[in-house]
């Protein structure tokens, strides 16, 4: 046994570079973005008292509202068949699912631009449709940008279903079916209310990830995306505006913040 | 599999089909793409060639930008691994007060927005240059990132090792360095190696604070693209996306190799 | 016996690729009857058990239930009562609420429910605990409720999978006691699945005796004790000494007076004395171990062709010899019992 001196000099040493970097890169900085947002100019009241900004807010919003409803919808599926199944398929399954995740999000965005633009797949269909007008490309569109950030974070959706489904015993399910409960009844009654808490967390961590998403809204919005990470490049880098930049960082980490902290306490309720 | 005979089961996997065609379909897509025979983007693609691979390689922003990224991802990946490891034997292996508080610190940049990140950075490095901009500021931000994906790998994977196994050693007879080396450090592995391919990979992957803390000169390759793809429909782009998809899925059957040999 | 058959697996056999989990399984289990499907891990029997309550589709076969072809009926739709090895109690529904989720599901009305609720909490003794989780039970109460849960519906069927292998030694004997008493007075036919034989003996009225995805005995729990149908019966079930006899001698050399063929010798038929061997039925050896059990002693005699024989005897014995020591076994003719040809 080594004696305490001794150990508390060991776990110092070990910690050390870490803290460091988040001392000096982490800490330092996110304080600095609010005491920048905070001096010179009323920087909070004119992105609120601004209904353009109030817009982007909005956008951006619902941007996190429609990506993580599509990803629920399609990866729930996915998730639970992927928990359930028994073939030795299963695994490569899933590492098949995940791999989009090894993809860069510009390259993963790019696809959906070939799709998109106005002699692309996906926009010629929409023409043919007679529904949209006869130049129509969905590049620019906000529904083009669900479509393509919604399979940008389905993965994420995916994995953190699987985990929170295969958390529950498959015998629950078994023992509400020979109660008497249909595979749907089982599904509702037993697993979702089980996993109910897993399914908000991964829900939140989608709905995060979205609002603050860049590249994608970027490159699939073009000129005309206008969500709060988009709107926060243009100020630093084009405007050069950074004390109003650092305000829509400030607004955007405040967000992500009380989403992060109530994904935190649902996890934390599920392990309990 | 009797429930998924039912008609829930049905639309299960109806909709299960249907996600993952969603998921990898325009990664196929845009290889398939990159091998028209055509001066624009095709899709379905018309003949066959490789001459936009060829403009690809021949394009030295690209390679340039393949090599700048190369480096980057490696010293990230090698720098996050030493160091959250670290932290991560200390934060399991020793008790101390506020250790549950500094673990959630520690996570806490997984959760918040990469662009966010960006921005904190890019102000705190032009207040305080302590370091030349490019790939020195970087690797040090992707660090921010890094660090806290090999903990959320390793933590796990350190609670879980039974640290009798260590005791075990020692009482066969090895020395404390010689117990972490033979014994503990073998059962680590896939996890170290998991968590490296991480912190690599999402360094390479990486756009956002790239664009905000690198330089012209030093653009990593998703920067490149970034700008390529802004640009206009160059089916240069799809080649070079191709040739970084054909990597990703490289990496990844290495990845699995590697790790469950 | 009754002659009513409530439940019937008719040619019953389960294959994932080229392993055969269950081959063409044929059993009869007629009303009010328990019948233990027993056998080592892998042999097929929670297989059989999981095609029984619709979990598992058979390759082959049909189970009737009550005269009904139930094959390819979803698990929902059947009228069985099963037991998990893990109780699998809803983690986030009271005990009440537990035990009336079947009754919820077949639409029995509110105060019928309370009503049958409230009996089955009686009878297995969980008053007062109604509201619990079952994470707020012990071992034994939760195991209670799982048994609860099943019977409150009156199933046609009751399906027991390993449910005493999470209980300790103590708590295992009353409790599955008190579970033959409840099977015997409600006259619940009821399928049983475990791995250890002498709950198996204990609670059946005949056993299954399953190894390798096959039926390999079917009788009372004397019948397979006594009348071991084939090698593998015989050593699963208690322990024996195993013989191939032939000319009146066993493969070892061993003179005996018996049956031709496999013979089986339980241990508790074999004798130790000081005597020298003389004739057949009787060898001598050296005691190898002596191990007292309580209500008896065992003993290894280690014989001149190597062979280990088992013995069980009184207590005394451990004081009558000594490990290394010499020892005599004999037997009688009608202690040979000899295993149909295989």
């Amino acid at each position: 046994m080594i004696e305490g001196a001794r150990r508390g000099l060991i776990a110092a040493g070990l910690l050390a570079p870490a803290a460091l970097v988040f001392a000096i890169l982490f800490v330092w900085p996110q304080l600095g973005l609010f005491l920048q947002s905070l001096g010179g100019p009323p920087t909070f009241s004119r992105f609120l008292g601004d209904s353009y900004y109030l817009g982007v807010l909005g956008n951006s919003l619902l941007l996190g509202v429609c990506v993580t409803l599509v990803t629920l919808v399609l990866g729930f599926p996915l998730a639970f068949l992927l928990a359930r199944a028994e073939t030795r398929w299963a695994g490569l399954l899933l590492l098949l699912t995940t791999f989009p995740l090894w993809v860069s999000a510009v390259v993963r965005s790019f696809a959906w631009m070939v799709l998109f633009f106005r002699s692309g797949v996906a926009s010629r269909f929409l023409q043919g449709t007679g529904l949209v007008a006869p130049d129509f490309q969905l590049i620019g569109t906000f529904a083009g940008v669900v479509i393509a950030l919604a399979q940008v974070l389905l993965p994420i959706m995916i994995v953190t279903l699987y985990a929170v489904i295969r958390g529950v015993d498959r015998d629950l399910e078994h023992a509400a079916m020979n109660l008497g409960a249909s595979p749907a009844v089982a599904l509702w009654l037993v697993t979702l209310r089980l996993a109910r808490g897993g399914v908000l967390a991964g829900s939140l961590l989608v709905f995060s990830l979205s609002v603050s998403a860049f590249a994608t809204p970027s490159l699939i919005g073009g000129a005309r995306a206008h969500f709060m990470a988009v709107t926060i490049y243009e100020q630093t880098l084009e405007l050069l505006d950074w004390p109003f930049a650092a305000a829509i960082a400030a607004i955007l980490l405040v967000i992500s913040l009380s989403v992060a902290l109530t994904y935190g306490k649902l996890l934390g309720e599920k392990t309990r | 599999m009797t429930s998924l005979r039912s008609p829930l089961g049905w639309v299960l996997r109806g909709m299960a089909v249907l996600g993952f065609i969603y998921l990898l379909g325009p990664l196929l897509v845009i290889v398939a793409a990159s091998f028209s025979d055509t001066g624009y983007l095709a899709f379905p693609p018309q003949g066959f060639s490789l001459r936009w691979y060829h403009a690809a390689l021949a394009d030295a922003r690209y390679l340039t930008g393949f090599f700048v990224s190369l480096r980057l991802a490696a010293m990230v990946a090698v720098l996050s691994l030493i160091i959250g490891t670290a932290a991560a034997v200390a934060l399991t292996r020793f008790a101390f007060p506020g250790s549950v508080l500094l673990e959630a610190l520690f996570l806490s940049p997984l959760v918040l927005p990469a662009l966010v990140l960006a921005v904190a950075l890019t102000l705190f490095f032009s207040a305080n240059p302590i370091a030349p901009p490019g790939m020195t500021r970087l690797v040090i931000s992707h660090l921010l990132v890094g660090v806290p994906m090999v903990l959320r790998v390793m933590l796990p994977v350190l609670r879980r090792v039974d640290p009798a196994i260590e005791e075990a050693a020692r009482n066969l007879g090895a020395s404390p360095t010689k117990a972490f080396f033979l014994v503990t450090l073998p059962v680590l592995r896939p996890g170290l190696i998991a968590a490296a391919a991480l912190a690599f990979i999402f360094s390479f992957d990486e756009v956002e604070m790239a664009l905000f803390l690198g330089s012209v000169r030093d653009a990593p390759l998703t920067v490149v693209l970034y700008g390529a793809a802004q640009m206009q429909m160059d089916p240069t782009v799809a080649a070079v996306s191709s040739l970084l998809i054909l990597l990703a899925l490289l990496l990844m059957v290495a990845q699995q190799m590697y790790a469950n040999r | 016996m009754t002659n009513s058959a409530d439940l019937v697996l008719d040619g019953l056999a389960r294959r994932y690729g080229s392993t055969t989990a269950v081959a063409r399984m044929d059993l009869t289990v007629a009303a009010g009857e328990l019948v233990a499907l027993l056998g080592p891990s892998g042999c097929g029997k929670t297989t059989t058990l999981r095609m029984v309550a619709g979990f598992i589709e058979p390759s082959e076969g049909r189970i009737l239930l009550r005269g009904k072809d139930i094959t390819t009926m979803p698990a929902h739709q059947r009228d069985t009562g099963m037991v998990f090895q893990s109780y699998a109690l809803f983690p986030h529904l009271s005990v009440a609420e537990n035990i009336a989720f079947g009754l919820k599901r077949r639409g029995v009305p509110k105060p019928e429910i309370a009503q049958r609720v409230a009996r089955m909490v009686a009878l297995l003794q969980l008053q007062g605990l109604e509201a619990r989780l079952p994470k707020q039970l012990s071992g034994g109460q939760q195991q209670r409720v799982a048994v609860g849960r099943a019977l409150v519906i009156n199933p046609a069927v009751v399906l027991l999978d390993e449910p005493f292998s999470n209980l300790d030694a103590l708590l295992r004997e009353g409790t599955r006691i008190e579970l033959r008493r409840l099977q015997t007075e409600l006259g619940l036919t009821t399928l049983f699945v475990t791995h250890d034989q002498a709950e198996a003996m204990a609670i059946s009225d005949r056993i299954a005796v399953m190894n390798k995805g096959r039926l390999e005995q079917l009788g009372t729990p004397r019948e397979v004790y006594e009348r071991p149908a084939t090698r593998f019966v015989a050593s699963f079930i208690g322990r024996a000494n195993i013989f191939v006899s032939r000319d009146g001698r066993s493969e070892d050399g061993i003179p005996l007076d018996g049956p031709e063929g496999t013979l089986v010798l339980r241990p508790e038929r074999v004798t130790l004395d000081e005597a020298p061997a003389e004739g057949p039925n009787a060898v001598a050896g050296t005691v190898d171990l002596l191990s007292f059990l309580g209500t008896g002693t065992q003993a290894v005699l280690r014989l001149p062709g190597g062979r280990q024989l088992l013995v069980e005897g009184p207590a005394s014995l451990a004081d009558r010899f000594h490990t290394g020591g010499p020892a005599t076994a004999r037997w009688m003719r009608d202690d040979l019992v000899a295993l149909p040809a295989e």
